[in-house]
């Protein structure tokens, strides 16, 4: 090997120019060594064989997870559904998502196929402690930290390919914002999202009814009062149902999450008809049954037209008199 | 000239199937589509991956040091059409780089001017992604419930899992089990595969219909399984890979090919081998109208017209 016709793209090490390699390989087994173009063999020093090594490799988005910026322009690009995830922190955001993906890529869903991913890094990394090569005894999910990001599916329907984003925000933005609700206004997944699942824990919901019951009320009250569910389909989705195994466990958190349903539909002021809907992303214990229900809940998702069509509304004064209510209240009345 | 790409993650049998194929084509003692016309200015590479695969080691890993550009100037059989193909043998891990961040140029401007790709896969590899889910049902991994008296087919289960999750060596510093993190590098090897594909079509480049010659690699450990056909183990063992491709026929045309360049498992057989006369018969290839020991019929089919 000639050692002057290849150096290291590593910041700090000369590689095969210097005789030394920062990660204790021989040159021909280090994967950071790479040629050297003729006209640079005599440049010396760490930063030109910098500036070779970056001119000599094409940025790729390498599959991460999508910003926002990068989500609105792949939305430009292809269209598609964006979902916006609404819950508190471990209620099964991530879980949701990633199983959604597991199940699709391998071929686990009839009436969906894989036909691509923007972000298959960003699965792959929130997927890993689901995984045996994680060494877990237990499947897991990371906690989604930082800022709002997206994952993205492009999936093969009987009606042709949709691209789907899924949005992933962490749930202590949705406690904080429940205290200051004006914060839901600047939640730019709801704003973009043709379809909000509003997820509910089902063993939290068997164990404390009454605080989940009033979370998952205070969460759309705020939605509904800062507009993010006109127009938009609104899942109220029972998570974690592999864990109810004691008997009529399951029955009595459907029935719960039904009332839910129901009283948010009556209390809307603009006429949202949530639908009520159940998964288990895991596996129930002693069983390899991973994602119950996750299909039907992706054919509701992806149904051709069943986005409600869009209505201008009306306006309704930021301190509305007496006349105004009685408007408001008719108006509700004949829609 | 025809434009081809040569595709496959680490040891997935890219090198020697070039070894191999250069072998055929000047020894001439199999049937074959193709035949060699003459040879390539530079043949030095092409004479050490031959020289390699007739003495019947297992193919070493290619490296930075003997990566190269390899020049095949053939003749359809049939048609008398002439192609000259460059083939670049590089080494695996250029292939992944696209699944963590960045593409060597030179691998990127060939992706994107290439006519066919010939993809490998290698059957002796299983899925790398297993879900802990997917054991639940054989498994009793919750600890707390655990009956440790009196529960035979339980303490068998445990130990079953013992043996898959081998207890993990604590952190000389902390003492707490050492985590096991995330490394992209690491990602199973069709979604590496899948990332790599998805450059090809890509903003700002205009997609484009393309030939793809799957190779299924090391056949000869499937292939004496019932009903087994290259299709069916692409559906079985890469569904990621498999669904990508057929749910993109507008922009891949496929074919699939199970091929074994070795021809068996080494060094089990290297004395079998060596004694052989004609060792191209120990060359096995199944697809879509390729002769049993003839691996020009993917690149026969890649470089034909569309």
């Amino acid at each position: 090997m000639d050692l002057q016709a290849f150096t290291c793209s590593q910041d700090g090490c000369d590689g095969p120019r210097s005789g030394v390699c920062i990660n204790t390989l021989s040159f021909d087994e280090c994967p950071d060594v790479i040629p050297v173009e003729d006209g640079d063999v005599q440049a010396e020093g760490a930063t030109a064989a910098d500036r070779q090594s970056e001119a000599d490799i094409v940025p790729t988005p390498g599959g991460r997870s999508l910003t926002v910026d990068r989500c609105d322009a792949l939305l430009r690009e292809r269209g598609g559904v964006v979902v916006g995830i609404v819950a508190g922190p471990a209620v099964g955001k991530t879980t949701l998502i990633c199983t959604i993906y597991e199940l699709i890529h391998r071929a686990r869903m009839k009436e969906f196929g894989f036909a691509g991913s923007e972000t298959l890094r960003g699965y792959e990394e929130r997927s890993f402690l689901a995984r045996l090569a994680s060494k877990k005894t237990s499947p897991d999910t990371p906690r989604t930290r930082h800022e709002l990001t997206f994952t993205h599916l492009r999936i093969a329907t009987s009606h042709g390919k949709t691209d789907v984003f899924f949005a992933d925000r962490p749930g202590e933005h949705f406690d904080a914002a429940l205290g200051q609700t004006n914060h839901f206004a600047t939640f730019t997944e709801l704003t973009r999202s043709s379809v909000i699942l509003l997820m509910v824990d089902l063993k939290e919901l068997i164990q404390k009814p009454q605080p989940v019951i009033s979370g998952v009320r205070r969460l759309f009250m705020a939605m509904e009062k800062h507009g993010s569910l006109s127009s938009k389909r609104l899942f109220l989705l029972g998570t974690k149902a592999d864990l109810l195994t004691a008997e009529g466990q399951r029955d009595t958190a459907v029935q719960r999450l039904e009332q839910i349903r129901s009283d948010l539909e009556t209390r809307s002021s603009t006429g949202v008809k949530p639908i009520s809907s159940v998964v288990s992303s895991r596996a129930p214990k002693g069983t390899n049954r991973v994602g119950d229900g996750l299909e039907k809940l992706l054919g509701d998702i992806l149904h051709p037209n069943a986005s409600p069509p869009f209505t201008l509304g009306s306006a309704s004064p930021s301190a509305p008199t007496a006349l105004d209510s009685l408007m408001v209240a008719m108006r509700k009345k004949q829609s | 000239m025809r434009r081809l790409l040569i595709v496959g993650m680490p040891e997935s049998g890219k090198s020697t199937y070039i070894g191999a194929l250069r072998h055929i084509l000047l020894a001439k003692d199999v049937e074959t589509e193709l035949e060699i016309t003459n040879l390539a200015d530079s043949e030095k590479h092409l004479n050490q991956l031959e020289d390699h695969w007739l003495s019947c080691k297992p193919m070493e890993r290619t490296k930075t040091s003997n990566e190269a550009w390899v020049q095949l100037n053939v003749r359809d059989k049939s048609t008398g059409v002439e192609s000259s193909m460059e083939i670049p043998d590089l080494r695996g891990e250029n292939f992944e780089r696209p699944a963590v961040g960045g593409c060597p140029r030179p691998l990127y401007e060939a992706l994107l001017a290439s006519d066919g790709i010939a993809l490998f896969t290698n059957a002796n590899r299983e899925d790398d992604s297993l879900l802990i889910d997917d054991f639940g049902d054989m498994f009793n991994f919750d600890e707390d419930e655990k009956d440790l008296e009196g529960a035979d087919e339980s303490a068998n289960t445990d130990s079953a899992a013992k043996d898959v999750f081998p207890e993990q060596e604590p952190d000389a510093e902390t003492g707490e089990p050492r985590k096991i993190k995330f490394q992209p590098e690491n990602m199973a090897e069709e979604v590496k595969i899948v990332e790599f594909l998805q450059l090809a079509n890509r903003r700002p480049e205009r997609p484009r219909l393309r030939k793809l010659a799957l190779i299924v690699s090391a056949w000869d450990l499937v292939a004496d399984e019932p009903d087994i056909t290259p299709a069916k183990w692409l559906e079985a063992k890469r569904p990621m890979l498999n669904q990508f491709v057929a749910n993109n026929d507008d922009l891949w045309n496929l074919r699939i090919y199970g091929v074994s360049a070795q021809g068996g498992r080494l060094p089990e057989r290297k004395a079998e081998f060596e004694g052989m006369m004609n060792q191209s018969e120990r060359i096995q290839v199944v697809g879509l109208e390729a002769g049993r020991h003839d691996l020009t019929a993917p690149l026969r089919w890649l470089i034909a017209g569309s």
